[in-house]
């Protein structure tokens, strides 16, 4: 083989070939494409000759068509090993880098570039410093490879077996992520150990960025992991259940709503509502936080009964005996209702009115709804408005916020499930109002039965028709419920107990409940009349029965202690026995201690929780024209005592008083008890009365009691709370009462057995009360 | 002006090289070669007859002169150049140049059970045909003194 063939003789002059964005180095083989006429003339020609051209980096990569001064004037001079002409007159080349090249002088820059070049020989330079710095290196290089996603990793075995340092310089910065000028440094080296040593700051700086992202990439990976893993799961879960014919979760939820949404009786507008939630829902993915929301919406739309009812019981007589079961007398409320019943049953649509129950606690008001439902046929549902100070309370809060939910009416609805239950709305006097809005607004639109019948709940959205819903509610008192609110309800009263009343409730309800919820049988207790009526007056006060049911069931209680202890006999309670089982007596008749006093009357006063007796006390003492008056008194209260004074002081000698008495002395009066404000003309008589006493020194007959306004001239109105007033008067041991006359019509309110029990006084002027008070002559009482 | 192929970035990873073009699948070789410069490696088949053990490569172009074949220990080297297919036509534009061309060499390691002595060997129609005869293995006995 001849020496010529041996070597590829790289010949003095080459074509220079200006390349982009790319070094290369001997033994690099590379493919290139040419689409400059100039260069493919290059191209053209070479290949009929050498086929070896010089690849020189263009110093500036923006240019299609540098000068010679635009290039690197150190190259590589390459052979082309392949090539193909594409139809669009492009040219692809596979190169090959054979010898690192200088050039020396450019010969020809038209058509394409030749230059005189300079042919460099390197020397496999061998030694101990460039075997450490190879070994130094190419480990280096190895950790790159391992780290470094880009390189693939059998470049490890090709660098290991590289014993040429030269060689491995080449190959290693052709590898790595280097700047052209970088790059092209490394190739002008020419020397192979300072070649090497140029390497190791960028395989250093390499290496530190591989070891950072690994680290970075390793940290995101765990979480993406744990999400990807759950990701997988679920859609393997929905592939199963696809091939085993089931739906996915969703779309099982999706469809099982939509049966529920057929099946279920809603009104339309509720029906297209809840079509709508539904198909929003299976638009929505599973874990998205509005999801729930929309779920909990269509669960609410489903369970409410839209057109679920009770069928009313609508036998009258029926109706009747029940409410007697539950409770004693209150025979106007149940007339009232058995009346209500009556009319449903003639006209069927009777508009459901609105009844409040007005009375003192205790008096039955929450537990005669009950029994109305009952005897009704209908579900029954309570909520108290005490303290209710948030419109959306009633009417529900905007599906915009974060936990909400339709008001109390829809909820109770829901928990009868009919439409038509006896809803109980307690303590309507007691609703608050503030910020949130007025709740008593929005009752209004629950209780007006012009516009209950389409009432939307800000929740729902949807109109509900409450028109069938009857609406009971309950109050203490009438004067604090808003007014339009008391205009659309029909006020029903239920006055306090006297103590008769509270003999039979008790006889009748209280002992039997009470013995039953304690555990007790008949035949282990006894309660004598006589203990009851104990119990009402000397441990409670009161115009309702809570009381005397709770000190009743305190009996029961200790009973029960004794009957489980063992002791099996039956027990009998009596009066004298109350001592043991409800300790010392807890009141006393007010009247008592106060008999026989002078400047001391007694009058008779109304409150929310039942009539009162007080006590106008008055007092003189030396000194001129001063009146001081206290006990909590009210404007009214005041004005009303010195009307008293005046009338007094103007007819002194009629009611036999020292007329000069006011220039020697001031009058004190007072009304206890001091804690608790009073007010309102009614106390006019007994004030009278009580600085009559006073002035005169003679004290007013005991178990007289007496109520009226006084005029200055001396005529006395009517005033209120007749019926409370008499029956705490009977309560409190009065036996005579002084009444303005044209209050004679209020006594009708008043039990039979009370009025039997009192002698009424009517009276038109106040002169009439002295005399009755100061009556001691006629001695029969 | 010339760039690198875009979408063959990865030129510096040799097994790449294969699939530039169609045709080229031979370049498997290290982009660095350690034995020389520019080479390329004909195609080969090797199969044994019962007498014996037959190489033939694919050496069309290549004049008989250009040819060398040699055996060092196991391995047979078969060196030479295929010269310009084009030489004659002085003024010529490549259409396409697939045809490897210069120096090539092809190494093939021998089994021990062909001879290292008997070697024929004949190139007819572009085609280099080496015989090598099967031997049986010679046990060498070793006395002990």
């Amino acid at each position: 083989m001849s020496e010529e063939v041996k070597d590829i003789k790289i010949p003095a002059e080459l074509p220079i070939l200006p390349i982009k964005g790319q070094v290369v180095y001997p033994y690099l083989i590379i493919p290139l494409v040419i689409s400059n006429e100039r260069m493919i003339k290059l191209t053209d020609e070479t290949l009929v000759g050498s086929k070896i051209v010089g690849l020189c980096t263009q110093v500036r990569q923006d240019t299609d068509d540098p000068t010679t001064d635009e290039i690197y004037h150190f190259g590589t001079a390459a052979l082309i090993v392949k090539m193909l002409r594409f139809p669009d007159g492009t040219i692809r080349l596979l190169v090959q880098g054979l010898n690192r090249i200088r050039v020396q002088k450019f010969l020809q820059t038209e058509p394409y570039f030749t230059a005189r070049v300079e042919v460099i020989r390197e020397k496999p330079r061998k030694g101990i410093e460039v075997e450490a710095i190879m070994r130094n290196v190419s480990s280096l290089f190895q950790r790159v490879i391992s780290l470094a996603p880009y390189l693939p990793d059998e470049l490890q075995a090709v660098a290991m077996n590289m014993d040429d340092p030269n060689k491995l310089a080449d190959l290693i910065a052709s590898n790595l992520n280097l700047g052209i000028a970088d790059k092209q440094a490394v190739l002008e080296t020419v020397d192979a150990k300072s070649r090497l040593e140029k390497l190791i700051p960028h395989l250093t700086k390499e290496l530190s960025i591989l070891e950072l992202s690994d680290k970075i990439r390793g940290q995101v990976k765990v979480e993406m992991d744990r999400d990807q893993r759950d990701y997988f799961l679920r859609e393997q879960l929905k592939a199963i259940q696809k091939e085993l014919g089931e739906a996915d979760e969703h779309t099982a939820e999706i469809n099982e709503l939509k049966g529920r949404i057929a099946k279920a009786s809603l009104s339309p507008e509720a029906r297209k509502a809840a079509g709508e939630e539904v198909d929003r829902l299976a638009r929505m993915p599973i874990h998205a936080a509005e999801y729930t929301v929309t779920r909990t919406y269509i669960d609410w739309l489903l369970n409410l009964p839209w057109n679920a009812a009770t069928p009313d019981n609508l036998d009258v007589a029926q109706a009747r005996t029940i409410l007697d079961e539950d409770h004693y007398d209150l025979a106007k409320v149940k007339d009232r209702i058995v009346e209500y019943l009556a009319v449903r049953k003639l006209k069927g649509d009777a508009k459901g009115p609105i009844l409040c129950f007005v009375g003192p606690p205790g008096v039955g008001k929450t537990s005669l709804g009950r029994s109305i439902a009952r005897a009704m046929g209908r579900k029954f549902y309570r909520m108290s408005l005490g303290g209710v100070r948030d419109e959306a309370e009633i009417r529900g809060f905007r599906r915009t916020y974060i936990g909400s939910m339709p008001g109390r009416v829809i909820q109770g609805l829901k928990q009868c499930g009919t439409n038509n239950p006896v809803f109980m709305l307690d303590e309507v006097d007691k609703i608050g109002q503030d910020f949130r809005g007025d709740p008593a607004a929005a009752l209004l639109e629950v209780l007006d039965p012009e516009q209950n019948f389409s009432f939307s709940d800000h929740y729902l959205d949807v109109p509900f028709d409450l028109s069938k819903v009857m609406f009971i509610t309950t109050a203490n008192v009438t004067d604090t419920i808003p007014s339009a609110l008391r205009d659309r309800m029909e006020v029903l009263e239920l006055p306090g107990y006297i103590d008769e009343e509270k003999l039979r409730i008790a006889v009748s309800y209280l002992v039997p409940r009470q013995v039953k919820e304690n555990g007790l049988t008949p035949s282990q207790i006894e309660f004598k009349e006589e203990a009851i009526t104990a119990i009402t007056g000397q441990y409670t006060r009161e115009s309702g029965v809570r009381n005397l049911e709770r000190e009743i069931a305190s009996v029961c209680r200790k009973v029960a202690k004794d009957v489980a202890s063992g002791n099996d006999r039956k027990r009998v309670v009596t009066a004298a026995l109350l001592r043991r089982y409800l300790g010392p007596q807890k009141f006393f008749p007010e009247l008592a201690e106060r008999a026989g006093e002078v400047g001391v009357a007694t009058g008779l006063a109304w409150t929310p929780v039942g009539g009162e007796i007080l006590f106008v006390e008055s007092t003189k003492m030396p000194g001129k024209k001063g009146l001081q008056l206290t006990g909590l008194l009210g404007e009214v209260m005041k004005e009303s005592a010195q009307a008293a004074l005046s009338h007094i002081r103007a007819r002194a000698r009629q009611y036999k008083v020292d007329p000069k008495f006011f220039d020697r002395h001031d009058i004190h009066i007072h009304v206890p008890s001091g804690a608790i404000p009073k007010d309102g003309p009614s106390a006019g008589v007994t004030m009278v009365v009580s600085l009559v006493s006073l002035l005169s020194g003679r004290p007013v007959r005991p178990f007289l009691a007496m109520t009226g306004e006084v005029t200055l001239r001396g005529k006395v109105m009517p005033v209120g709370g007749i019926k409370e007033k008499v029956i705490a008067a009977h309560r409190a041991g009065i036996r005579e009462i002084i009444l303005p006359t044209q209050n004679r019509k209020d006594l009708e309110e008043v039990p039979a057995h009370v009025q039997k029990k009192l002698k009424f006084h009517h009276i038109d002027s106040v002169d009439q009360a002295v005399k009755l008070a100061f009556a001691a002559a006629r001695g029969a009482v | 002006m010339a760039t690198e192929d875009p979408r063959r970035l990865g030129g510096r990873v040799r097994s790449d090289l294969g699939r530039l073009f169609h045709d080229l699948t031979e370049i498997v070789q290290p982009v660095y070669s350690l034995d020389d410069e520019s080479v390329w490696h004909p195609y080969g088949d090797i199969y044994e007859t019962e007498a014996d053990l037959v190489i033939k490569l694919e050496l069309a172009g290549v004049s008989k002169r250009d040819l060398a074949i040699s055996v060092s220990g196991d391995q047979l080297t078969v060196t030479g150049v295929r010269r310009d297919l084009g030489e004659d036509d002085a003024k010529r534009i490549y259409l396409k140049m697939e045809i490897s061309h210069g120096r090539f060499s092809k190494e093939i390691v021998l089994p021990d059970h062909v001879s290292r002595e008997d070697i024929r060997s004949v190139y007819k129609d572009g085609i280099l045909e080496i015989r090598l005869a099967k031997a049986a293995k010679k046990v060498v006995e070793v006395k002990i003194d």
